[in-house]
Formats: structure tokens, sequence, C-alpha cells
């Protein structure tokens, strides 16, 4: 199957490259705007810790990527997609069809909802396969089921029982296996170890990276958590107001030496372990209202540098060796 | 020695279940001084919430003994019962349902007062509304506002308020920050402390995120399955962890720190389960990497340093 | 941090006037909301519109006249302006349902909400008694009541209430249920209230949408309940008008004039259509699920 793709695919190094991305939610009594200009790109089997807060914009991120933003209420208005050289945005719907679950999958935050009750878990992961690969006989399929539960840690005998008879730990793996079976080129996980515990939690980070290994898909993950992503990914992407605000690998961004003063502040406010402080620095003030479009930066309201500049015109990425940061503080220090 | 402010013997508390009896919460010791916090650190089942509840009287204890300054709770009648509720008091983790969505913020935090306080002049409890409201960082305009127009983080201050409303010395804090946005976390905990400091409060500060507890705490307890496998004070578990499922624990949590990436880091396999008749012993045992036929029988509390307690016979 | 004093957004407006918005929005309810005003309004100014005197004055000389200027609706066999006797029936039909409901409600809440909290025997024996209840179909309960007590409205007013307890009970219960283990009841037990004063001031405010709901659609079942009732001879007698009465004592001259069948009918459909689209409504609109 990979040889395939490789064929067919076309020059670029990126698998995934989202330019000034802009989609808002026309809700009954005001048009949220959720995201404002997001550009993002992803290369082939990278590893991309998105971090934002609630609001930040990452989920609605994840669903235009796969146009599953609520019906007529979710509205991209600008901006472009480019997965694999094809332009998402202008393709018809059975084009998409074929690309969610089998070249772009995603895992949801809650394995409780995640999975149909009514149906064994056996069946779900086997409707991906009847899905996507019409051709395939059925006893291939059955090995195929086999084989994921195996590599996710649930015993395939297990595989005619109900997702009520599995705990929450084991609901998320058999999601995992579910967005793994076609063997994807891009998996996007929105916060998937949130509703677990921690212990739990580090067994599904060390099998999502086990997994990534063998099917080399590029993992895009959405958390709040800065541990998280230092655990699992080389490159970040921090999201604030509804746009990329700064990016780069994860040494870059984690040596804390060049933030956006929003990274800087997360840093700063979070509890941990090898953090010796004694009193914890909050960021001032609330979230920017997403129903207003900020004139200029977006973080203008509660950074600590923010200056006239600031408030009135949005600033552009200051880049160095990949690690861009969208800050007029960056961008005066070039000259500019 | 001082009395300490709370302290429980042997508490114990069961649920009948359909399934059999759940050990929700087994033979705790603890004790909280005034002034200080103690971190109740555990997973999923592990009894942490119950036990708060247990201590507050809010669920009948099964057996054991909650002391009071030095007074056992348990048997007290409903009037002495009334006197020490308003030392008592707690707050909930979710700001969305820890608030009655019909009352103002000033109901809600004059309730308390409306109902069992001694003040009973409409003109004393506003202002001591008004009091309280400064406090905890609540602007004064927010009074007649709604739980539903207030965020995460205003509404949690208006749950801190209405618990302090009646003075208390003690509070159960009940993952007061874990449904809350992480910048503003930490305005919260932040406030916690502070009134900490100004008031002597003692805390009980239950959450399962150990980097937030070793923040606010001076003594941690950790929990598995409803029994206490480790106590210490915070700076000596952090440094030293004993018990299997502490180090496991720790090991677990994702950190900030980069160059623990390269290290084969431990993890913990297996699963929680419900401990309904359980067997006697320990119950990390069967996850246990280093679990021997002695710890089906043998998991006493030890204490192997000064201050510090472990149930488990290896260490 | 800023506080709105005008309402500009949907997410701050509380429960309460987010229901009304979008019960306003739906438009099958707000057309029941008309049509019930109408009913309700044209029945209230009844002494204004006709005396009583025409409801029970017998003019042998006008009867049978189909509807004309004079008899808006027709005369009957006795010559009874039916005009007259829809509107004072109407009083009857409307406003018994209501202290059905009323009755009911209050004894239905007693035993849900004491049930629902305190759980335990309470629980089941209460719970036991709506099964009773529930058992035996609601017609015929009241039926055997009215058989019991004799005619009279108020006598059909109590039996058709009994019958309706039980259903009270239930969804009472069922809200209280719910509600008992939240959050906020914790913290009010935590200060130490007590579980009266949780019930009216924490519980009952927050249940009671799905209790307005089955309320309204029981108010239309209601009226056609005391009509079929009437119709049977039970409870409301002649010569007291009552729109099922009505049709019941004119059941003979149904087929050589059917209005005097067809206008009775009519009104019953119209105000149990009315109370019905509300009642949808009312449950559309206390549902944050249902799409705008």
């Amino acid at each position: 199957m990979s040889e395939e793709r490789k064929n067919g695919a076309r020059e670029s190094d990126n698998l995934l490259e989202i330019s000034d991305l802009h989609v808002q939610y026309n809700t009954d009594d005001a048009v949220v705007h959720a995201l404002n200009g997001l550009s993002l790109k992803v290369k082939k089997g990278a590893k991309l810790g998105l971090v934002g807060e609630t609001g930040a914009g990452k989920t609605t991120l994840a669903l235009s990527v796969l146009r599953l933003l609520p019906a007529g209420v979710g509205e991209i208005t600008e901006g472009s997609i480019i997965y694999d050289g094809d332009d998402l945005l202008k393709q018809p719907e059975s084009f998409m069809l074929g690309l969610r679950g089998e070249k772009i999958s995603m895992i949801f935050q809650d394995p409780m909802t995640s999975l149909n009750p009514t149906h064994t878990v056996g069946d779900q992961i086997l409707e991906v396969l009847d899905l996507h690969f019409h051709e395939m006989p059925r006893e291939e399929k059955n090995r195929k089921v086999d084989d994921i539960l195996t590599l996710v840690g649930i015993p395939p005998a297990r595989k005619n029982e109900f997702p009520h008879q599995f705990s929450g730990g084991m609901k998320q793996r058999i999601v995992i296996a579910m967005a793994l079976v076609a063997e994807p080129e891009l998996l996007l996980a929105d916060e998937p170890t949130t509703a677990l515990d921690v212990t739990i939690q580090a067994q599904i980070l060390e099998l999502m990276r086990d997994l990534k290994e063998k099917y080399n898909s590029a993992v895009i993950l959405i958390t709040h958590d800065l541990g998280v992503v230092a655990q699992f990914c080389d490159s970040v992407a921090v999201v604030y107001g509804g746009r990329v605000v700064e990016y780069g690998t994860v040494e870059q961004i984690y040596a804390r030496e060049k933030n956006h003063p929003y990274t800087a502040g997360l840093f700063n406010c979070i509890p941990d372990l090898s953090v010796k402080a004694e009193r914890l620095t909050p960021i001032e003030g609330r979230m920017a209202d997403p129903r207003v479009v900020a004139q200029g930066c977006c973080f203008a309201e509660r950074c600590k540098h923010c200056t006239e500049i600031c408030k009135s015109r949005a600033p552009s990425a200051y880049e160095e060796d990949g690690h861009g940061i969208l800050c007029h503080l960056f961008t005066k220090k070039e000259g500019a | 020695m001082a009395v300490p402010l709370i302290e429980t013997v042997n508490l114990k508390k069961y649920f009948k279940t359909g399934k059999g009896m759940l050990h929700a919460v087994e033979e705790v010791n603890l004790k909280i001084e005034e002034g200080k916090t103690l971190g109740v650190v555990g997973e999923s089942g592990c009894g942490k919430s119950t036990l708060g509840r247990t201590i507050l009287r809010l669920h009948p204890a099964t057996s054991g003994q909650v002391l009071f300054n030095g007074q056992d709770i348990l048997k007290c009648n409903k009037r002495e019962m009334k006197k020490v509720k308003a030392d008592m008091q707690m707050v909930f983790q979710d700001p969305y349902s820890s608030l009655d969505p019909r009352m103002s913020v000033r109901g809600l935090i004059s309730e308390p007062l409306e109902t069992c306080g001694d003040i009973r002049d409409k003109k004393e409890i506003s202002r001591r509304v008004e009091e309280i409201m400064e406090l905890c960082g609540l602007p004064a305009n927010h009074a007649n506002l709604y739980p539903h127009e207030l965020d995460g983080g205003l509404r949690q201050r208006v749950g801190l308020a209405r618990a302090m409303t009646l003075d208390p010395k003690f509070i159960v804090c009940d993952e007061p920050v874990s449904a809350l946005d992480v910048s503003i976390q930490a305005q919260i905990l932040n406030l916690l402390m502070d009134l900490q400091e100004q008031k002597k409060l003692s805390y009980m500060f239950i959450t399962h995120d150990l980097c937030v507890v070793k923040h606010i705490s001076d003594e941690i307890m950790v929990m598995y399955m409803g029994q206490v496998v480790e106590r210490a004070k915070t700076e000596e578990l952090f440094e030293n962890p004993a018990h299997p499922y502490t180090k496991a624990l720790l090991a677990a949590i994702p950190t900030i720190d980069l160059s623990s990436r390269k290290k084969e880091r431990f993890v913990l396999s297996g699963e929680v389960s419900n401990p309904i008749d359980p067997e006697p012993g320990c119950r990390f045992a069967h996850r246990c990497p280093y679990a021997t036929d002695k710890c089906k029988k043998d998991n006493a509390v030890r204490e192997i340093a000064e201050g510090h307690f472990v149930a488990c016979n290896l260490c | 941090m800023f506080v709105r004093k005008s309402k500009k957004s949907l997410s701050e407006y509380s429960t309460g006037e987010l229901v009304m918005f979008r019960f306003r929005k739906n438009k099958l309810a707000m057309f029941g909301v008309v049509l019930l005003s109408i009913i309700v309004i044209t029945i209230l100014l009844a002494p204004l519109i006709s005396s009583y005197d025409a409801v029970v004055e017998m003019n042998m000389a006008d009867r049978f006249q189909s509807p004309n200027a004079k008899y808006l609706f027709g005369t009957d066999e006795f010559g009874r302006d039916l005009f007259a006797r829809i509107l004072y029936g109407g009083r009857i039909s409307m406003f018994a349902s209501l202290a059905v409901i009323g009755i009911a409600f209050v004894i239905g809440a007693i035993m849900g909400g004491a049930a629902g909290y305190l759980g335990g025997r309470v629980d089941t024996i209460l719970m036991r008694a709506v099964d009773v209840l529930m058992a035996v179909p609601s017609v015929l309960l009241a039926m055997a009541i009215i058989t019991a007590l004799g005619n009279g409205v108020w006598k059909l007013i109590i039996a058709l209430a009994v019958s309706q307890v039980a259903r009270f009970a239930r969804t009472v219960r069922a809200s209280v249920l719910t509600l008992r283990n939240v959050e906020y009841v914790e913290a009010a037990r935590c200060f130490g209230a007590s579980s009266l004063k949780i019930i009216l001031k924490h519980i009952l405010p927050n249940g009671i949408g799905p209790i307005i709901v089955s309320a309204t659609i029981t108010l239309g079942q209601t009226i056609l309940s005391i009509s079929s009732m009437g119709y049977l001879g039970l409870g409301v007698a002649s010569p007291t008008p009552e729109w099922g009465t009505i049709i019941s004592e004119n059941k003979m001259n149904i087929g050589t004039y059917p209005y005097l069948g067809l206008i009775p009918g009519i009104c019953i459909c119209l105000a149990v259509m009315a109370v019905n689209f509300i009642g949808d409504g009312l449950r559309d609109a206390f549902d944050p699920k249902t799409k705008n």
C-alpha cells in the first residue's frame, strides 16, 4: 500500500500544509471566529504537538482538515489545506470519504463516547476495513483485526465483547486500533490521554510511540499538557486565539531562551516536578472573546510586554532556523 | 505537641453493591495540623474523594474515628454536629455542577449564613458577603451575576467563597483545579495558599496531579484502591519515594524536562480494578514488579524514616 | 474581567431565558399559544357575550336551527343557544382540567419528591402505590371513583386527579433522583441544610422542566377525559353544559343535524391541539440538543 502512495506522491517534503486558514461558527446570535489565519506545516512521519488551552481552536483545526465541521454552522471562509499535493477544500465529498479513516485518521478525547455501545469491538474495527478495502477477502480482514488488537495490547479473543466490558484505558486502545488499522499517513489525536489516569496515560503514550514507529504515520497530538508534548513530540505549534503564535522543534521551544510571551507564560504557570518555584506565576486576564476579531495581536490584552503597535497591528512571523514566533518583540529586533 | 486539628483513626468506608462489598476506604490513619495542608494523591478508584466526604460526614463512616480538635465527630448528635459543620467545609471539583444555576453569586455565598449561621440581620449578611467576595478576588459588581455568566475560574472562586463564609478552620478541596485551564489553575492555587496564610486554614487537598500537590502540600498521602500506600512530608516523598506505586506514579508523569526523554522510563502495566471484596494484603501486588507471596499477607504500615510511612514489607 | 449588562450572546442567557427563546422560535408552539389564548379569553369573557340564561332557556319555537345570524352556532332540540352552551361549557372543560392537573401535581410532587429524596423504604412503599394506580387504566379508574362518589363537577375533578397522580409522582421522582446527587446539593448538605430545604430550594426549581412538559401534555389528555366522561354521562350532568355532555345529549340528532356534534367536537379538538403544540414546544425548548 505504501509503495503505491510513494509513487503517486508529489514532490514536497510536507505531508500537510495549512495556509492562512480562517474558520468561523455561525451561531444564532453571533459569529464565533475560531481560526484567524492559522498556518501550519507537517512533514511526513513527523510528531507534532499542537498546544493550547480551551477555545484556542485546536479541535476546530482537526475537524477542518477532515472537513467534519458541524454542517450549516461551521464555515471555512479563507485559506487552503494542502494534503499530499491536493487542496482538500476544493475536493468533492467523495474524495474526503476515501481520505477519512484510510489516509487521515482521528482519535477523539473521550473514549467512553467514541465507541458504539451496541456493536462489538471487533465489528467496529472491521467496519473501517469494510469501508475502505472492498476487494480485501474476509479472512484477511479478520486477520488484520486480530493483528491490530494484539498490537495495541488487547487479546484478540476479546473481539466479540462490547465496549462497556472494557476499562477506559482499554477503550482508548481500541479507538487507537480503529484509527490505525488502515495504516493512515496522518493521525490526528485530540487530547487522547486527558481523560485517563496518569499511569494509563504513560502506557497509551508508549503505545502510540511504538505504533508510530511501525507505521511511520505522521501524528498531530493535540493537547494542553506541555509535559505530554515533551515526552512524545519532535515539533511543537502553540495555538492562541485561532492562530499559531509559535512553532519549532521541541528543543528550540523548551530551551526557553526565546519564546512567545504566551508560551513563556504557560511554562511559568505550570507546576512541574523539575521546577523548584514556591509560587506559580499565572497569566493575567482571560482568553480573548472569539466573537471579536482582534485588531492587533490576539494576545495583546494579557501580555506583559504589550506596546502600542501590538494593539493596532497583527504581528508577522519572525523565523530563525525553523523556529517561528508571531510577536512584535522579535520582528522589531530584525530591524524591520 | 499540639493536638492536630484533624485526625482519623482506622477510618473505614465500605459500600454495599450488587456485586459485593466495595472497600472504598480501608483503615486510614492521618493527622493534619492547624494551618497545614495534607495532599491526598491517587488515581481513579483509590478512594480519595470518598475519604474526604467521609471525614465531613457526607457519607456515614463504616467504622473508625474522625477527631476534630480531639472530639470524635462521628459520635456527635445533630446539635453538636451543627457547631462543627461550620468549621469543616468543602470545595468541589466541577465548577459547573457545584453551583446552583438558579442562584446569583450573592445568593450562593450568603446561603450558608442564612441556613446555619448565627447572623440574622440582612445588612450584616450583606456586609459579610462583600467581605468574602473581596477576600476571594471576586469583583463587587459580580454579586448579581449567575453562574452561567461566569467562566470556570470565577465560578471556582465563588465555590471557595461559599466555603469561606462560615469562617471554617478546615477545608476539603476535592480536585479544585482539575477542571480549569492551566493559566487559571495557577491563579486559584495562589489564592488558596494566600487564604491559608491569612486565616491559618488547614486543607485536605485531593488530586490526581502530583505536580499540583507538590506546590501546595506540607505532607502527602498516596492512596491505591482504598489503601494508604505511603505518607511523608512533601520533599521527602519526592526525593525518596519508597513504595513501588509511588515510584511508578512519579515515573509516569510527563515532565517538561527534556533530558528525561532519552532515559528508559518504567511504565506500569495492568489496570486498576474495583476493590470489591478484595483479598487480604497489599492490593497493589498484582501490578507490582517486586511482589512476592508475602505481600498477600503483610502490608502493614512501617515508619522507615521520621514521619515517612510506607505500607510495604519490602521497604 | 468584564461584565455585560445587555445580553449580547446566547451563552449569557439563563436556562429559563434560553428555553423561552427556543420556544418562541417554534412556529407550531407559538400558534398553539395564540389558539389557546383565543379560546381562554373567549371563555373568560362569556358573561359579557351572553348571559347564563341563554344556556338553559328553552325556546321550543327556535329548535334545531342551523348556525345563523341570531344563533351563531344554531340551537339544539330544546331551542337552547348552542353558542352560549359552548361558551359556558368551555369554562368547565378548561378550568376543570386545570384543577385536575393542579391537584394531581401537588399530590404527585409530594409523593415523588419524598420517594426520590428519601429513598429506601419510603421510596419502595410510595412507588408500589404508584404501580397499583398505574395498573388500572386511568379512564376506568376515574369512572369507578365517580360511580362511587356520584355526579358533580368537583367529584369529577377529584376522580380524574387521582388517576393522574401516578404519572406526576413518577416524573417528579425521576427529576429528584437525577438532582439528588448533584454537587450543589452536596454543598448544601455540607453546611447543614435540611432535606426539606434542599428539596424546595435546590431540587424542585432545577427539576421543574420535565415536570412542566408532562403537565402540559396531561392537560390535553384531561380535557379529552372530561369530555369523554361527559359523553358517558358521568361527572357533569345535564343541563350543565360541557363540551362532551353536549355531544352526548345530542347524539340522537347528530345524524340529521351534524352541527350539533361537529361544533363541540371541533372545539375539543382545537383546545387539545393547542395544548399539545405548546407541550411539544416546551419539551423541545427544554432539550438543549434540539437544533435551532
